[in-house]
């Protein structure tokens, strides 16, 4: 401290040169990773907050390419006819391999699964960029936003918002339900439709294959006769393997130190979907505190875990939007990590500086 | 009725327009629809194996020969003139859309009505039934306007059944081809089929710019003998012909980027052509197996510190089982060598290994499976390089060097490099570090009854990473992880992590021999490198490593670092050259002159 000077002590020529740095600033290209386009990516969602209203829909894909038998073929292995049904894998330990050796093989198989799925299932048209003419599985889709994060464990998912054509914002929602009871049954029917809360309620107990692993296996074919019988079998059955949440809970629940739950499992059971004219909040049907919200052609079709909400006031809109941004401005160094590991390293040096004779050893 | 299609589909390719109508009157209404789907099916599933330029011709057939069956249709008096007049509007538009069978049907049934097109299909409905809006709705708004108190409408789940069976079809993947011209295979690439059915055919001129002239540094490569007058020294992947040794029917794949190139601009070489001086040649199969350790021994270029991380099992039963990560460290400075193969100890002092778990030592089968050096190989490698790549002609191979490696065993020294962190719960911290929805893929590894029995070698699975250094930072977490760790380790080594450095730094920018240098088991002809300005178009640094990823030939894709180091290339170049600077305009005459006056001594 004592040697820091003034910055009017400087010679003339540095203090020229601090002037110019205080009045020029540096714009720079857009680079992958940097925290600048990641910075972007939270302004371009302002945007279309801005142009579409809030978002309806949160969706999170986690496609699993260790599973997939599609990545099992995109990696180049013919053996396995991706027709079938249940196709012949190469053994768990090959293919875990494999998505660790190619990366771009992963890369294909995510955007691939993404690109079908919107295509597809909601009726997305890639080339003109809107809605097909009849939507898909929510209906017309009038917009969405994805952001991509590679997990810490090596795959790749996808956070979506969605905007549904038609939809309205939360403030005329709550005004409309006010107004009209129909319309609040009719809102009530679609999103219970489209996300559930709890397996199909079927009295047949099922004897769920502790093997069973839905991942692995194709979608069904819906033109098949037996398909509606079958149907609710299936859901019930990969719900029970994909969506429901562990007990107790897993590390990931308690990451960056959170104390409880981190996605609030046990969730609040709620036997009818209902809307709080006093506080104006909206809750829909959750029969199973466990089971994460889906969607159930999502799950049987594309077979994997993923994660479908209702975004139903403004508030929520904003924390997907910081959510989903704050997964990707995720930095590699991350505080906690850092702190964590070094206060464990301090401990061990001092440890064994206690039981050294010649402290000299420690540099 | 197949017989029916072949006969229509033979007759339009063979051009001859009377066989159509006289076959065409033996069909009822409901066939006659039902062939028009299956000959635009039959087309359109083999439309990439027809010449491209014929392919247009057959589509605009083909919409002759739809509309005179579907007039035969509304002949038979079933339609009305208001179905007559939707009709013709829907075949009024571009051939695009049969391109689409989706699309295709689309347009039927949204210019038909719903029941027309059912009536017709015995298909089930395609359009919502929910929405008796749209069986009409050619005629009024787009759906975008419609009011919006219809929303939200239950979708019905026939509707969602019907969105579900078109998923399932675009589910099943075709095997991606591969372009002879640019030995790509990508999803984003459509590739048309060239056949050339006898010898003496010729391919359009466009290709004659892939052809070597005597003297061409690959003049006498036998990888551009195919066996076929028309494409011998042509550079071509072999991977993309398909029968190339064979007298007739040889069928040439072709990228509609490199097609497009050749048929516009013939006097240039498409920018991924292989002729770009982007071929990088091939190992010969003995030497395939080379690993990565191996070939960094025998690199004249080394990139920074490599991180192991590995994880032991907690078994009792089976402690030989591991996973982990590599990690790559950007280091902007390589250093290169003369003298082959490296020492080891200079491969050593660039790797760092944190081994954790329950264990006091890294069992002995780990090391063999990562660290595992043949001599064999090393001098096979090298003495192969040595003969075919002009960057290894001046190299020396150093006997006494390649004894110090064992004949097949562990890296010497790197039992000194190895950190041991021994805790008696590896897999909970693994756990935790990776926590995440899913189980991770590695976490099977620590289950016993899962692994089935095979080789003990194939147990360790290990994910490639790199540190990506956007911002500038020099250090990040994973490394410092690395110092802290290295401080516990004995004393009597050196407590950091030595990066190895030389005198003699290599360029990033316009060095083309540079990752040929790094990676020659890439490059194995030492040809191929970035920024080479004797290339003939030019290629961005982008591009070229897209190029490389998108190779038919997954060599670029499964290796471990290359991805790494190209990424982090790329990012400096990104910070270096495309950044600009900002000032309010009111100080802009007063700034800008004293910035021009700048000088690097100035600045030091």
């Amino acid at each position: 401290m004592e040697q820091e000077k003034k910055v009017s002590d400087l010679p003339a020529e540095d203090r020229d040169a601090f002037t110019l740095v205080n009045e020029v600033s540096a714009i720079s290209a857009n680079i992958p990773g940097s925290s600048a386009s990641k910075r972007k990516i939270r302004n371009d969602i302002r945007a279309y907050f801005g142009y579409f209203g809030m978002p309806h829909l949160f969706l999170t894909m986690n496609p699993n390419a260790s599973h997939s038998p599609l990545f099992q073929v995109i990696y180049g292995d013919d053996l396995v006819d991706i027709t079938q049904r249940f196709p012949d894998l190469a053994n768990s330990v090959n293919r875990r391999i494999r998505v660790a050796s190619d990366g771009v093989a992963g890369e294909t198989f995510f955007s691939h699964s993404i690109e079908i799925f919107f295509e597809h299932l909601l009726g997305w048209d890639h080339e003109t960029k809107q809605s097909k003419p009849r939507g898909g599985i929510f209906g017309k889709l009038r917009a969405y936003y994805g952001t991509v994060e590679f997990t810490d464990r090596g795959q790749l998912h996808g956070h979506f918002l969605i905007w549904l054509e038609g939809g309205l914002n939360p403030r005329e929602t709550h005004v409309k339900m006010k107004e009209n009871p129909d319309w609040q049954r009719q809102y009530f029917d679609f999103f219970e439709d489209i996300i559930r809360h709890h397996a199909p309620d079927i009295d047949i107990d099922i004897d769920v294959d502790p093997d069973f692993e839905p991942h692995a296996q194709g979608p069904p074919d819906p033109n098949d006769p037996l398909f509606d019988v079958e149907f609710p079998y299936e859901v019930k059955r990969c719900a029970d393997v994909l969506q429901k949440h562990n007990v107790p809970c897993h590390k990931v629940c308690f990451k960056y130190g959170s104390e409880d739950c981190r996605f609030g499992f046990p969730h609040d059971i709620v036997p009818e979907s209902s809307f709080d004219e006093t506080d104006n909040s909206i809750s829909l049907k959750c029969l199973d505190p466990m089971m994460n919200w889906f969607n159930p052609y999502i799950l049987t079709f594309c077979r994997h875990n993923h994660d479908l909400k209702c975004i139903l006031s403004g508030k929520s809109a904003k924390a997907a939007m910081i959510y989903i941004t704050d997964y990707i401005t995720k930095d590699d160094e991350q505080m906690h990590h850092t702190l964590s590991m070094f206060a464990a390293a301090v401990a061990k040096v001092a440890d064994r500086v206690a039981h050294s004779d010649n402290p000299q050893d420690q540099t | 009725m197949l017989n029916a299609v072949s006969i229509l589909v033979k007759s339009w390719l063979d051009q001859d327009p009377h066989i159509q109508s006289s076959h065409l009157c033996r069909l009822s209404c409901s066939e006659l629809v039902d062939v028009t789907f299956k000959v635009y099916c039959t087309v359109s599933e083999h439309h990439a194996h027809i010449k491209h330029r014929a392919k247009e011709e057959i589509v605009s057939k083909l919409v002759q020969v739809l509309r005179a069956i579907m007039e035969s249709l509304l002949n038979a008096k079933v339609l009305s003139v208001h179905h007559t007049s939707q009709y013709r509007k829907f075949f009024g538009v571009s051939p695009g859309v049969l391109l689409n069978s989706d699309t295709f049907k689309d347009h039927c049934a949204l210019s038909l009505g719903d029941n027309v097109y059912c009536a017709f299909t015995c298909e089930a409905p395609r359009l919502t039934m929910s929405d008796p809006n749209l069986d009409s709705c050619a005629d009024k708004d787009p759906p975008k306007n419609r009011p919006t108190k219809e929303w939200p409408t239950k979708v019905s789940s026939d509707f969602a059944k019907k969105c579900a069976a078109r998923y399932r079809e675009a589910y099943q993947w075709k095997t991606l081809l591969c372009c002879a011209v640019c030995a790509r295979s990508s999803r984003d690439l459509s590739i048309t089929v060239y056949e050339l059915k006898h010898k003496d055919v010729d391919l359009p001129k466009g290709f004659q710019i892939l052809r070597m002239n005597e003297g061409h540094r690959l003049y006498d490569c036998p990888d551009f003998h195919f066996g076929h007058p028309a494409l011998d020294r042509l550079v071509l992947a072999c991977s993309g012909i398909k029968n190339p040794d064979q007298d007739n029917d040889v069928e040439l794949n072709v990228c509609d980027q490199c097609l497009t190139h050749l048929e516009k601009n013939a006097s240039t070489v498409p920018c991924h052509a292989l002729m770009n001086g982007l071929y990088v040649g091939e190992l010969p199969d003995h030497l395939k197996d080379i690993s990565w350790l191996e070939e960094q021994i025998c690199a004249l270029a080394r990139m920074g510190p490599i991180e192991f991380c590995l994880f032991g099992s907690d078994s009792k039963e089976q402690p030989f089982l591991a996973h982990g990560n590599v990690c790559f460290h950007p280091q902007p400075t390589v250093s290169t060598a003369k003298i082959l193969p490296l020492l080891p100890q200079d491969i050593t002092q660039m790797i760092a290994v944190v081994f954790t778990s329950s264990l006091t030592k890294m069992p002995e089968n780990i090391a063999r499976h990562v660290f595992r050096v043949r001599k064999k190989v090393l001098r096979d490698f090298l003495v192969h390089m040595h003969a075919v790549n002009p960057l290894c002609r001046d190299v020396v191979i150093q006997e006494a060097y390649l004894d110090l490696y064992p004949d097949d065993g562990v890296l010497p020294g790197i039992g000194d490099r190895i950190v041991v962190n021994t805790v008696s719960n590896a897999s909970d911290i693994f756990e935790e570090e990776t926590a995440a929805f899913e189980p991770h893929p590695a976490s099977m590894f620590n289950k016993v009854d899962s692994v089935p029995d095979s080789d003990p070698s194939e147990k360790v699975h290990i994910e490639h990473m790199g540190i990506y250094d956007s911002d500038g930072k020099t250090e990040s977490h994973r490394f410092l992880k690395v110092s802290a760790l290295r401080e516990l380790a004995p004393s009597d080594r050196p407590s950091h992590l030595v990066i190895p450095q030389s005198p003699e730094a290599l360029s990033e920018y316009t060095n083309p021999s540079l990752f040929p240098k790094m990676f020659p088991s890439l490059f194995p002809l030492g040809t191929g490198g970035f920024d080479d300005a004797t290339r003939r178009t030019p290629i961005g640094f982008r591009n070229q490593i897209k190029h490389f990823l998108d190779l038919h030939n997954p060599a670029f894709r499964r290796h471990q670092s290359f991805m790494f180091v190209a990424l982090n290339i790329y990012q400096r170049r990104l910070s270096h050259l495309h950044t600009s600077l900002a000032i309010r305009k009111s100080r802009y005459a007063h700034v800008a002159p004293k910035i021009a006056s700048l000088t690097p001594e100035i600045l030091n």
